[in-house]
């Protein structure tokens, strides 16, 4: 069943608060989100793909995101000369309460991005499982199904 | 401002300069589809992506819907995807099994060998109309070599085994990895730039950009540790090991190979080869193959370019299919290639490390990528119209006992090899 109204509201505002902070480049914080047994995934193909069996577009613990926040914010990232404008948006968010602290989320996701004269969008299924750490929350799982998963794609930012 | 000259296709390459049209004249790519794409072999498939009776995948070859399909017998067809009588699609999954493809509109049915077996109302065409000519077009030739399959537009023409020539050397030893003698792919992750198709070919025996383009991946691994990031030798490009003839060999035909050797199992971080970290995989290729070709094989670190649509990576252990789409649009999609009966661990760790090489999203190949689209950006400039390739062009090349020719590892003149093949294709009209 759905969540109570604070506990929706809440959910809310800490993805509003994630997306703020891609938008905004402050990697280092949206790094700070993942909790120490935490996985980014972004399947390839199809969003049931298995990243043990078929190639993905990411697959990482939290050590591979704070290689991948560690090399965004290098000095020589070309893809971030210059860097991308962002906005990400989060709609349509269903929180499903899984018992001991934790929800896990459901959203429509999409990514505007625009650099010079380039633009895209990219939307899919975000889907977040969450636990509640140090008065707020933390991410444990973050799963963002791309719907052209099965196309190619130019340099993606974080999604 | 010096205006443009016009030189004919035939002198667009020219000693160690590549003139600037080779990558952005819509009307050169045009000539490169027809008398490159269309004339030579192109990798189409590995038969391992359709491995049960009925299986297919489709694709497009050339920007044209083909289906790849294993029939009844155990036999791999390479056939277009288009209904004889109307045109249609008759395959739309991109991947599937069945025994038979109909189309919607009027229902003609095909087998997965291709043959129309069914056509409905069939007394209503005239008496001599003949069914059996009907089948779904196979590509004018299919060839395959160790479940790599490849097709021709062209009916004539070198076989797939003289197209190879010596690269398939090189393939053998990507396959025998394997410990059972064989490969199976993966299900892909895909890109796109905005860049001509020949960047990816040069970048992917590029020995000299990897200090440059791929610093942030490089540097961020250092600072975080040795499971971290891609494994780059990046000694300058000036070290004495990379300035005599060693691992880069031009084999003819536009195909090259880049054999590091167990030179990048030396570099710090954890090295490369997988000989000092899975035993149980080193006894394997030992026994089936003995010490010193199982040690090899082993620790492979190979870079495979079979021209003009097909790269192959032992250690991010992938291969990767090139399509140009247009002169400054190319989509890749990159396969991981597992190696049957290995130790399923080290078939994951393949598996993860081609997705982060290859992905768009990854660590390396969205440095490059960068690079292609700033490379296709610059080139739209008319006033500077040669694009240069000098290292290594006055260096030592030496003729091994195969005829192949070994280069310093630190050269361009992998990247003219592959030009002078264009330029051989091209000047036939």
């Amino acid at each position: 069943m759905g969540a109570g109204e604070s506990l929706q509201h809440e959910v809310e505002q800490f993805l509003y608060h994630e997306a703020r902070l891609l938008d905004r480049r402050q990697f280092n914080e949206w790094y700070d989100l993942f909790a120490e047994d935490s996985r980014y995934f972004v399947p390839s193909m199809s969003a049931d793909s298995d990243p043990t069996a078929d190639a993905y577009i990411v697959h990482e613990n939290r050590k591979g995101i704070q290689y991948r926040v560690s090399r965004l914010q290098h000095g020589s990232a070309h893809t971030q000369i210059p860097p991308a404008r962002t906005a990400h948006m989060i709609t349509n968010v269903i929180v499903e309460e899984l018992g001991d602290g934790e929800v896990q989320t459901s959203a429509g996701y999409v990514v505007f991005w625009s650099r010079g004269a380039v633009e895209a969008r990219y939307a899919g299924l975000c889907e977040h499982h969450l636990r509640r750490a140090n008065g707020g929350w933390e991410i444990v799982e973050k799963k963002v199904s791309l719907l052209n998963n099965d196309q190619p794609t130019d340099r993606l930012p974080l999604l | 401002m010096t205006t443009e000259t016009r030189p004919g296709l035939q002198d667009l390459v020219q000693g160690d300069r590549v003139h600037r049209r080779v990558y952005v004249d819509p009307q050169v790519f045009e000539e490169e589809i027809r008398r490159i794409f269309k004339r030579t072999w192109l990798f189409v498939g590995h038969d391992s992506e359709v491995p049960h009776p009925g299986d297919y995948k489709t694709d497009t070859l050339l920007g044209q819907p083909i289906v790849m399909t294993r029939d009844g017998n155990g036999a791999v067809h390479v056939l277009f995807n288009r209904c004889r009588h109307r045109g249609a699609k008759v395959c739309n999954q991109p991947y599937g099994n069945s025994s038979s493809f109909s189309c919607l509109y009027h229902g003609w049915t095909y087998t997965n060998a291709g043959d129309l077996i069914a056509v409905p109302s069939r007394e209503l065409c005239p008496a001599d109309f003949d069914p059996g000519s009907f089948g779904l077009l196979p590509l004018p030739r299919v060839e395959s070599y160790r479940g790599f399959v490849f097709a021709s537009f062209a009916a004539d023409g070198p076989t797939l085994e003289e197209h190879l020539g010596r690269v398939t050397v090189y393939l053998d030893r990507l396959i025998d990895r394997a410990p059972d003698g064989e490969v199976e792919v993966a299900k892909p992750v895909m890109y796109e730039y905005g860049g001509n198709w020949k960047f990816q070919l040069e970048n992917f025996v590029d020995n000299i950009h990897a200090r440059f383009t791929h610093e942030s991946a490089t540097h961020a691994r250092r600072t975080l540790g040795p499971s971290m990031g891609p494994r780059y030798a990046d000694a300058p490009i000036t070290d004495p090991a990379r300035t005599r003839p060693g691992n880069l060999r031009l084999l003819g035909r536009g195909h090259v190979v880049c054999d590091y050797g167990t030179e990048r199992t030396k570099i710090p971080f954890g090295g490369y080869g997988f000989s000092g970290r899975n035993a149980e995989y080193v006894r394997l290729l030992e026994g089936r193959h003995g010490p010193e070709r199982g040690r090899l094989l082993a620790d492979a670190d190979i870079h495979i370019v079979i021209y003009p649509n097909l790269l192959l990576h032992t250690q991010y252990s992938h291969y990767r299919v090139l399509k140009p789409v247009a002169v400054d649009r190319t989509i890749m999609q990159g396969y991981p290639i597992k190696l049957k009966g290995a130790p399923p661990e080290l078939n994951d760790e393949l598996v993860s490390a081609a997705s982060d090489h290859v992905s768009a999203a990854g660590a390396v190949q969205i440095d490059d990528m960068e690079a292609f689209s700033r490379c296709q950006e610059g080139l739209a400039i008319e006033s500077d119209e040669w694009v240069l390739f000098p290292y290594g062009f006055d260096g030592e090349r030496v003729v091994d006992e195969n005829g192949e020719v070994v280069l310093p590892q630190a050269s361009e003149l992998v990247q003219l090899a592959q030009h002078e093949a264009w330029r051989e294709f091209m000047a036939n009209e």
